[in-house]
């Protein structure tokens, strides 16, 4: 008998199955995620929509017993994880150990409960629905990538017969990816993997639009430009694609206040975020600050726009909780000054931050910056 | 910069743009190297009309529009997309129209030649030089190694237009189509062009190491 393929997302929403995804802007993540003799593709599921709920996968075997029924399983093919509470107190405190470990890494999805097959003339069966059984999608669960292995039986004369392996990479979000996701755009694994490397394990939103602003921040090789330089001017998209192509091509690259906010609106949002790009167009005169890419000891390093010595921004845009009717924002572009001494600078990360006490004042000379007009944003993801 | 200080700026050269009577088809970020350089390290498609290479510490982005017009304010929406109150105006003899970064911010131009819309950042390379590259090969027209043929030219006049549709007679991966006809208004539609005025007018195939293919007609209309 041979498993032909399973599929992971086969039904519309999220909470039984996995989840709709694009490995990059022109790639879908394709339906059977898993196909005899080519690579698998990787399925993400969220935590909050599931929550310990019933899920299914979908598989199709060849090469049964014609016209027969045989019941199909897959175990969990990492040995730790097939302990059992009956065979003592070591095996119940391993148990417990093997659980903790497992809301951290390793298998996320349990095994394959048993099922009946059914073959038809030519030994093919139809796509037969599993349910899994022991997974780990939960609410409260963090932001983790992990490996699933399962090891395929079939029952024939009271034992089971092992059929192979399947291998599965799986993505579990802790909560329901936010506009643009799932509305102009679909979630894409090449975010997911980048939002992995900076926010994996975080289990709030609060914590995952911190990791990824401060990352943005301190990206290697990126510089301040004043140009947005990936898109995002109106209603244009946000150039993902191209951004990373720029942090993976090794060189320099620049980012202004709009690249910073689209990046981290759109990975925080792909994990379940409600950040939008909010833009304030009027004349800001700043205090001094330091740029993405400055070095803080570095007294050059930190520069203001203002009018008073160079020229003034014509508009800031920065991370916005909601929309503007919050009080809470993030900025990756820059880093405050936080020292109220003339001479002194004390670096400060704008992440959760209140916008009306504390961010505004820091940033700009209040009484000589004016703002005209205000747009809030949650663009679309090329 | 505002899009309405931009086009303050922008709006006296639209008449003139307009009457260059040059439109580009297909050219992309990496066709001109900067002096020196053969391969880009990155070079991506954005979106069909939109390509971007990097060379070293210069990094070019192409725009192709329309119209001259439409890439004129397609420059203005580009310079809202800066956060400096203001740009100062280019070279004049470069693009239709320029703009710089001043001195205290990283080397950046911008500048649109008839249809194409190009903008050229880096982190600390002078970008005039490249810039002043790319638009000698926008708006020259070929003179060496060119050769009549290789194109069907189809020119369909009425009332109000000529609808010109260019098909060369191979498959180019690298090149470009670029479209002379002085003093008639020229823009793309769909997969055709349109043109608003009489006169000559001449079709040219660009790839770098073929020779340059021809094609002429003359326009009006009914």
């Amino acid at each position: 008998m041979f498993l032909e393929e399973i599929q992971f997302n086969h039904q519309p929403g999220f909470s039984g199955d996995a989840m709709a995804m694009t490995l990059n802007r022109d790639t879908p993540v394709e339906t059977p995620e898993w196909q005899r003799g080519r690579p698998a593709q990787p399925v993400a599921y969220v935590g909050e929509a599931v929550n310990g709920g019933v899920l299914t996968i979908r598989v199709r075997f060849s090469d049964g017993p014609a016209g027969q029924r045989v019941r199909v399983r897959a175990l969990d093919a990492d040995p730790q994880t097939d302990l059992d509470a009956s065979q003592g107190c070591a095996a119940l405190v391993t148990n417990l150990i093997v659980g903790a470990a497992r809301a951290l890494a390793g298998n996320a999805l349990g095994s394959v409960a048993p099922n009946e097959v059914t073959f038809n003339e030519f030994g093919i069966s139809f796509l037969q629905t599993f349910t899994l059984s022991g997974h780990f999608i939960r609410r409260g669960v963090p932001f983790t990538k992990r490996e699933t292995r399962w090891r395929w039986q079939y029952e024939e004369g009271g034992r089971w017969v092992d059929i192979g392996e399947s291998r599965h990479t799986v993505y579990v979000l802790p909560f329901a990816p936010v506009a643009p996701w799932n509305t102009l755009t679909t979630p894409r694994v090449d975010a997911l993997d980048l939002a992995w490397e900076w926010a994996g394990g975080s289990r709030t939103r609060d914590e995952i639009a911190q990791r990824i602003t401060r990352n943005v921040n301190r990206l290697p090789r990126v510089s301040y430009d004043p140009m947005t330089m990936f898109g995002g001017n109106g209603s244009e998209p946000f150039q993902l694609t191209s951004w990373l192509t720029a942090m993976r091509s090794g060189r320099p690259f620049q980012m202004n206040c709009t690249d910073c906010a689209n990046a981290v609106t759109s990975l925080s949002n792909l994990l379940g975020c409600t950040l939008s790009c909010g833009r304030m167009n009027g004349t800001i005169n700043t205090h001094t600050f330091l740029p993405i890419g400055g070095a803080a000891a570095v007294d050059s390093d930190w520069i203001a726009f203002n009018e008073r010595v160079f020229l003034a921004w014509d508009y800031h845009e920065i991370c916005w909780l909601d929309d503007f009717t919050s009080d809470r924002v993030w900025d990756a572009t820059l880093r405050l000054d936080g020292d109220p001494s003339e001479d002194g600078r004390l670096a400060i990360d704008p992440v959760n931050m209140p916008w009306a006490s504390r961010y505004w004042p820091l940033l700009v000379e209040v009484p000589r910056t004016r703002i005209n007009e205000r747009l809030v944003a949650r663009r679309a993801v090329i | 910069m505002r899009m309405d200080k931009a086009m303050n700026a922008i709006d006296p050269v639209v008449a003139g743009a307009r009457a260059e009577g040059l439109l580009i088809l297909g050219f992309n970020a990496w066709i001109v190297a900067p002096d020196g350089m053969n391969t880009p390290d990155v070079r991506e498609t954005i979106v069909p009309v939109r390509t971007r290479a990097l060379w070293a510490d210069q990094r070019v982005t192409t725009t192709e529009l329309e119209s001259s017009e439409a890439a004129l304010h397609s420059l203005a929406l580009e310079l809202d997309a800066n956060q400096l109150s203001e740009l100062p105006l280019g070279p004049t003899d470069l693009g239709n129209v320029s703009f710089v970064h001043p001195d205290r911010v990283a080397p950046a131009v911008f500048f649109v030649r008839a249809n194409v819309l190009v903008t050229i950042t880096s982190r600390n390379t002078d970008v005039l030089p490249l810039a002043y590259r790319i638009d000698a090969e926008l708006r020259a027209r070929p003179q060496d190694n060119v050769r009549e043929g290789g194109i069907d030219l189809q020119v369909q006049p009425d009332a109000k237009q000529t609808t010109i549709s260019i098909k060369p007679q191979w498959r180019f991966d690298e090149g470009y189509v670029k479209v002379i006809a002085k003093g008639v208004a020229l823009a793309k539609a769909g997969k055709e062009v349109v043109a608003e005025g009489k006169g000559p007018i001449e079709v040219f195939v660009v790839e770098k190491g073929r020779e340059t293919y021809l094609a002429t007609a003359a326009l009006g209309t009914l």
